[in-house]
């Protein structure tokens, strides 16, 4: 069972690298800048770093590992939406321009998946805590494909 | 019932599959009968031109994501395990999760008739007529969150299809020996993979800009109508062979066994599948050569366009050259694979023509686009899959259905879609055009319309036929064994229908016809073929 949920995992990953491939294709297709926070794009980066190793040793089914990564999640969602609001706050929302429309769709759409990722690190049982652990590397993965487009080489 | 709702038996979600997909059916074949009635004169007023919009978004977007799709998947989850000696999917829940997305995705997609009208702007929605400038009320985001559960559900059964094919085969069934059916879904199921995630990224797209008032796709502000063409498309095309492919994995396994030869060129059959699958993600802008895109990149694309039928017509000289010499049996299952053959090719060759770029300038946007899916998606999947239901309703059921009603059924259907669909070939070469709702009366237009119109109501009485044959032969059939067509693969030793354990003892596999071997111990096939040695 577990060899078949992991290989199930692996197969679904393959679709979700298409669907943020494309969505960062999007970002990058309109090129638009704005003056984000490096600082807490770099801390939230590291945050979800620092979970995907922990949730390496999550998979072995140790359930502290299970509760550090939940809590570098959290911190990292907690992170996104301080951003979130300062950029609110600053007149960038998702239809004040394209910038808002690529940045907080895409990462609208990652966020949403740390959250179901969070959700599935508390209810899934041990026998299938490495599939849900693929998943949550795959997404670390991603978020820097994002912090590098959007924080690095998308910098204003 | 309650044992139906709960069910995460193969073969009890996969039968929930097909149901599904037939009631969708009935629902877009009275679309379609509306668009019929409408289009039967010139300057007729039975809809009106909003009406008629909804008609044929909903036509198109039901025929494809809630009956070809689902009716195939369908058909590959009850058939792959047993196929392929196993009792069960690898992941069960998983595969009947993925149903009721689907059918739930569905009735989300009809429930906007009764929120003020249905989505209006085609089955491809392009940009902006898309978005809420031209498009005010709710239907087209029920299109997009409807779509998008049946996205989901389709991933999900693509995985589930994967893993069983990758781990559950029975001993001694390696990649070279299993069906062509096995190995067409397989290579559909990847497909899925790839191209299902560039229809959710447009769709969450497309709802930021409805729901949120994002600006992807809207020029005033900057946004690229194009880009949803272009995400569509990459979805889209590589669809037009998820839904075509098992339909040739159905054909693959029907002619050998009524022409009594094994397959044609097996490892032909199988790499063309992947040559396909491969080519058809280099081909999408073909649908976008009335875009100003610059001569160079056109060129490549219809040089690609051109290619993805060389790999095509090799499956078609696979199945001639399997029923040349062979004693042919033609059951009403045989004849609908043998007119699939032919209605297919016709589809085939207007695509080809189309990959021509000036000709495609020419006919886009007119009833030569119609005519030519039609005949790759009724004359292609939906005679392979009448011709698939006769063959394995034995099996599903345990009864034969009428072969007589079986003849009227086929002839029916064939009078009534030719009827319906060649003339619409002529209309597009003299200029009518899709997706208006009427037209003027113009030499010639009347007559060809109303003869389309006629043929699509034979049509009718042939799918109505082909129903209620279901329905008697239930009832009434004759009850078939485990073996009615004298048949080779390993479906046809368990029972009819199959218990829920599909087989007492998993069989030792040794050939691409296990049950050839069994039945002739004096000249198994293993024997023969030298690479097939277990």
């Amino acid at each position: 069972m577990t060899r078949r949920a992991q290989f199930g995992m692996a197969m679904f990953l393959v679709s979700e690298g298409v669907f943020f491939a494309l969505l960062i294709l999007a970002f990058w297709y309109f090129r638009q800048r704005a003056n984000l926070n490096f600082a807490a794009g770099a801390i939230d980066t590291g945050l979800l770093l620092a979970s995907a190793l922990s949730v390496w040793r999550a998979a072995d089914g140790s359930r502290l590992w299970v509760t550090v990564t939940m809590v570098l999640g959290a911190a990292f969602l907690i992170g996104q939406s301080d951003q979130y609001v300062h950029l609110i706050r600053g007149g960038v929302t998702i239809s004040a321009g394209l910038f808002g429309t690529t940045f907080f769709t895409l990462t609208g759409m990652h966020g949403l998946q740390v959250l179901a990722g969070l959700i599935a690190l508390a209810v899934v049982p041990r026998a299938t805590i490495r599939a849900v652990a693929l998943y949550w590397q795959f997404l670390a993965a991603v978020w820097v494909l994002i912090f590098l487009s959007a924080y690095v080489w998308g910098a204003a | 019932m309650t044992e139906w709702l709960g069910a995460i038996d193969h073969k009890r979600v996969g039968i929930l599959y097909m149901l599904s997909a037939l009631l969708f059916f009935l629902a877009g074949g009275m679309e379609a009968m509306v668009m019929r009635a409408q289009l039967a004169a010139p300057n007729l007023k039975l809809v009106t031109p909003g009406v008629y919009n909804q008609m044929f978004t909903m036509h198109g977007t039901t025929m494809i994501f809630l009956v070809a799709m689902p009716v195939l998947t369908g058909f590959a989850v009850y058939l792959i395990p047993l196929m392929i000696g196993a009792n069960e999917t690898s992941l069960p829940r998983l595969g009947a999760l993925s149903f009721w997305l689907q059918l739930f995705g569905g009735f989300l997609l009809y429930i906007s008739f009764a929120t003020g009208g249905a989505p209006n702007a085609g089955w491809f929605s392009y940009a902006p007529l898309s978005e809420n400038t031209f498009s005010t009320g709710t239907g087209l985001d029920y299109w997009a969150l409807a779509l998008l559960m049946v996205t989901a559900g389709s991933i999900g059964s693509a995985i589930n299809l994967i893993v069983t094919i990758a781990t559950e085969r029975a001993p001694g069934m390696t990649m070279r020996l299993v069906p062509l059916f096995v190995w067409m879904t397989l290579v559909t199921s990847v497909m899925i993979l790839f191209a299902l995630p560039a229809l959710a990224a447009s769709l969450v797209m497309l709802l930021s800009d409805r729901l949120l008032h994002a600006h992807f796709f809207d020029p005033t502000q900057g946004g690229a109508p194009l880009l949803w063409q272009h995400y569509f498309w990459i979805f889209g095309h590589p669809e037009v062979y998820i839904v075509v492919l098992p339909a040739f994995g159905m054909i693959s396994e029907i002619i050998p066994v009524f022409s009594r030869k094994p397959i044609f060129g097996y490892p032909f059959m199988a790499t063309s599948t992947v040559a396909i699958a491969f080519l058809s993600y280099g081909v999408w802008v073909h649908h976008m050569f009335a875009v100003a895109l610059g001569r160079n990149f056109l060129a490549v694309f219809a040089a690609a366009s051109m290619l993805i039928g060389v790999p095509t017509g090799m499956k078609i000289f696979g199945w001639i050259g399997t029923m040349w010499g062979g004693s042919i049996r033609f059951t009403t299952s045989m004849m609908f694979a043998v007119a699939f053959l032919l209605e297919f090719t016709i589809g085939g060759l207007s695509g080809v023509a189309f990959a021509a770029v000036p000709v495609d300038w020419q006919m886009t946007d007119t009833y030569f686009v119609v005519a030519h899916i039609h005949y790759v998606l009724f004359g292609g999947t939906v005679f392979a899959l009448m011709s698939a239901v006769y063959y394995w309703f034995p099996k599903m059921s345990g009864r034969m259905m009428d072969e007589s009603l079986g003849r009227w059924n086929f002839w029916l259907v064939v009078i009534g879609f030719n009827a319906a669909f060649f003339v619409q070939h002529f209309l597009g070469l003299m200029g009518m055009r899709r997706r208006v709702y009427t037209y003027p009366d113009l030499p010639g237009f009347a007559a060809l319309n109303l003869i389309s119109t006629l043929g699509a109501g034979i049509l009718v009485f042939g799918i109505l036929l082909f129903c209620s044959n279901i329905g008697m032969s239930l009832v009434f059939g004759a009850k078939a064994g485990n073996d009615p067509w004298n048949a080779w693969t390993l479906e046809w030793s368990a029972a009819s229908p199959p218990a829920i354990q599909n087989f007492a003892e998993i069989p030792q596999v040794r050939s691409r016809r296990p049950l050839w071997d069994e039945k002739h111990p004096e000249a198994p096939d293993w024997v023969l073929a030298g690479e097939s040695d277990a």
